[in-house]
């Protein structure tokens, strides 16, 4: 019983820093958007919605809306696809799984900073070993580049989370359906593929979080450029903050995202109540 | 060789385990034939080579006179029900009926009359617009089946598929069972541990150990004549009562003695040394007149018709099954015990094989 009272107050401990750590400064943020706060010095006041009206009057802002979108919608496409196809193609063979697990997670032990310098050298226009002849100097060359890194740094979320799925197939099922008198092709498209359709949500609502979330790479790598081309909404609201010192502007840019990423984890949450299955047991033993 | 499933030296290694070490069976069409062993015996290894699951490392399995070893399990004209049932989560129940016949590229018509028919047969016909987690155990029992009997397959092959449901369920089901079966004519492969179903559906009965075949034939045969001391013991409850002893003749009566313990035999067997003896609980008496043997009444078991009654001498449980009658039997009572019939068989101790 005593035991069980320390547990109940590292709780409510875990419950208070979530409070002071994690809500306090978002509701903050998010209260600043409704106000005219810049950067520095001057006292603020309550602004109503200004500073959105502010962000929807610059074309910028918007192109950025659509190029995040363009790029997550990419990256979370691709992401799916090979994470899928990857997943599916080791599942059977331990040793050859163990070894891609590895080689998808290498990434995640290096730093970003590491990360955008070793692309840097790579996709180097003048000399580079992947240069291309230049292509990525360019800007769809260079939103192609952020793409690429993007999926390679981010490919162990697809690869596990796929993985992971492949795992709760039942053997049983895959037996019967051989008996059933199911082709190889047929038993993947018909009997696999429908079994993960969760994980394959969830890889691709993931991954689309992921995405729009990203800054600190595309900023090391392109700071935004070639002429905007790769200015996604976070690296919009670091130079809103940075340039004009609109502190209520990249607030508003942050209360925007965050209203993405509920909707995104609604999307999740909706597609997860039309399997029921999955939550019940569904094998008799 | 005229049987319609005929399987010859079967062979089947995991790394070090040997789970079939030369498995024959032949099986007559229209038998339930059902294979019952302790688990781990190979018992699922067996089907799942029958399916085509599992390539068996050596061994030949014929089916209406066709060899299907080397068929893929897609081509094998075999059926099969899961001990999981294996339902696909995903689908309702027609479609999951409809699987093994949109494979066959079956017209879709032909799909509807063949699903109707095996559901009325099956009574699931109102089942059909659902999804597996919808159903009871009772009613996924039976999708499971129709499954297997809509691709109208020469073998049915059923893996322990009452294992999961309650007691009075499962004895539902194995009574329509063996309806279906005589109905349809089909042959069945049915596999359990449970040797008490396995009396009591089986036409022809195999009890397996480690990967071989121990004795097959009838029921009746195998309990009453066991070929050797593991069928013995593996058959019946309660379970038979085994006396490692020496035959003695005193005065012409045969007495089984056991040093500690000494049991009189309703006639002289002819043996020579060591053997165990081995008595059905039915094929020995209780009485009060005074013989060589006598036991304390530990427990008494009701079972409907019939008492088992557990007895305890000098360290040894002896079972004992009668007829439920007037005769009061306390606990704690001492009671003389003799062997009355012919439900008695000699084992060789060293090889377990039979010896009179």
């Amino acid at each position: 019983m005593v035991k069980r009272d320390w547990l109940g107050f590292l709780g409510y401990l875990s419950l208070i820093a979530f409070a002071v750590g994690a809500v306090l400064p978002s509701i903050y943020a998010v209260a600043l958007a409704f106000t005219n706060a810049k950067l520095f010095g001057e006292l603020f006041r309550f602004d109503g919605l200004s500073a959105f009206s502010r962000l929807f009057s610059d074309r910028g802002f918007l192109a950025a809306i659509v190029r995040t979108g363009i790029f997550a919608l990419i990256t979370s496409l691709l992401m799916t696809v090979i994470g899928c196809a990857l997943a599916f193609s080791v599942s059977e063979r331990r040793i050859l799984k163990r070894v891609v697990a590895i080689a998808v997670f290498f990434p995640w032990l290096l730093s970003e900073a590491s990360i955008a310098a070793l692309y840097r050298w790579l996709f180097d226009p003048i000399g580079g070993p992947l240069s291309l002849g230049g292509f990525l100097a360019t800007e769809s060359g260079a939103f192609v580049a952020i793409i690429i890194v993007q999926l390679w740094r981010e490919l162990a979320l697809g690869f596990l989370v796929m993985t992971a799925g492949i795992e709760t197939i039942p053997k049983d099922l895959v037996d019967a359906s051989r008996v059933d008198g199911l082709s190889e092709r047929s038993i993947f498209f018909r009997l696999k593929l429908p079994l993960v359709s969760r994980m394959i949500g969830l890889v691709f609502i993931l991954s689309a979080l992921r995405a729009v979330g990203e800054f600190g790479i595309i900023y090391l790598l392109t700071s935004g450029g070639p002429a905007n081309a790769t200015e996604m909404l976070s690296i919009y609201m670091f130079k809103r903050l940075l340039y004009h010192h609109d502190l209520s502007g990249a607030a508003a840019v942050g209360v925007l995202i965050m209203l993405a990423f509920i909707s995104l984890g609604l999307l999740l949450n909706l597609w997860g109540f039309r399997r029921r299955w999955e939550k019940r047991g569904y094998l008799w033993r | 060789m005229n049987s319609w499933l005929n399987i010859r030296g079967l062979r089947k290694n995991f790394g070090d385990v040997r789970a079939l070490d030369g498995f024959d069976l032949s099986v007559d069409r229209g038998e339930l034939c059902v294979v019952v062993g302790p688990s781990g015996c190979g018992k699922t290894t067996l089907l799942k080579s029958i399916a085509g699951l599992l390539r068996p490392d050596d061994g030949s399995i014929a089916l209406d006179g066709t060899d299907i070893v080397e068929l893929q399990p897609q081509r094998r004209p075999v059926g099969m029900v899961f001990q999981t049932l294996a339902l696909y989560p995903h689908l309702k129940v027609n479609e999951i009926l409809a699987f093994p016949l949109r494979a066959q590229r079956i017209s879709s018509e032909e799909q509807r009359s063949r699903i109707s028919e095996v559901a009325e047969f099956l009574e699931i016909s109102r089942l059909l617009g659902r999804y597996p987690h919808e159903l009871s155990g009772g009613e996924a029992q039976r999708v499971a089946v129709g499954r297997a009997l809509v691709k109208r397959p020469k073998l049915l092959l059923m893996d322990e598929p009452f294992s999961s449901l309650d007691a009075s369920l499962a004895e539902e089901l194995r009574h329509r069972l063996i309806e279906w079966q005589r109905s349809l004519g089909i042959t069945i492969l049915f596999v359990t541990h449970d040797q008490a179903e396995a009396l009591s559906i089986a036409t022809k009965l195999v009890v397996m150990k480690g990967g071989r075949v121990m004795q097959a034939g009838a029921p009746k045969e195998l309990y009453e004549n066991s070929a050797n001391l593991f069928v013995a013991k593996f058959l019946g409850s309660p379970p038979v009562n085994l006396f490692e002893g020496e035959l003695e003749v005193v005065n012409g009566q045969a007495v089984w003695n056991c040093n500690d313990f000494k049991l009189e035999l309703p006639a002289i067997p002819k043996l020579f040394g060591r053997a165990v003896l081995a008595v059905r609980p039915e094929s020995i008496s209780t009485r009060d007149e005074p013989s060589l043997a006598s036991a304390e009444i530990i427990q008494v078991q009701h079972r409907g018709s019939e008492l088992a009654i557990m007895l305890k001498t000098s360290g040894r449980t002896i079972w004992v099954k009668k007829y439920l009658s007037r005769e009061e039997l306390g606990v704690g009572e001492r009671v003389f015990l003799k062997v009355r019939g012919k439900g008695y068989f000699f084992f060789d101790p060293e090889t377990g094989e039979l010896v009179g």
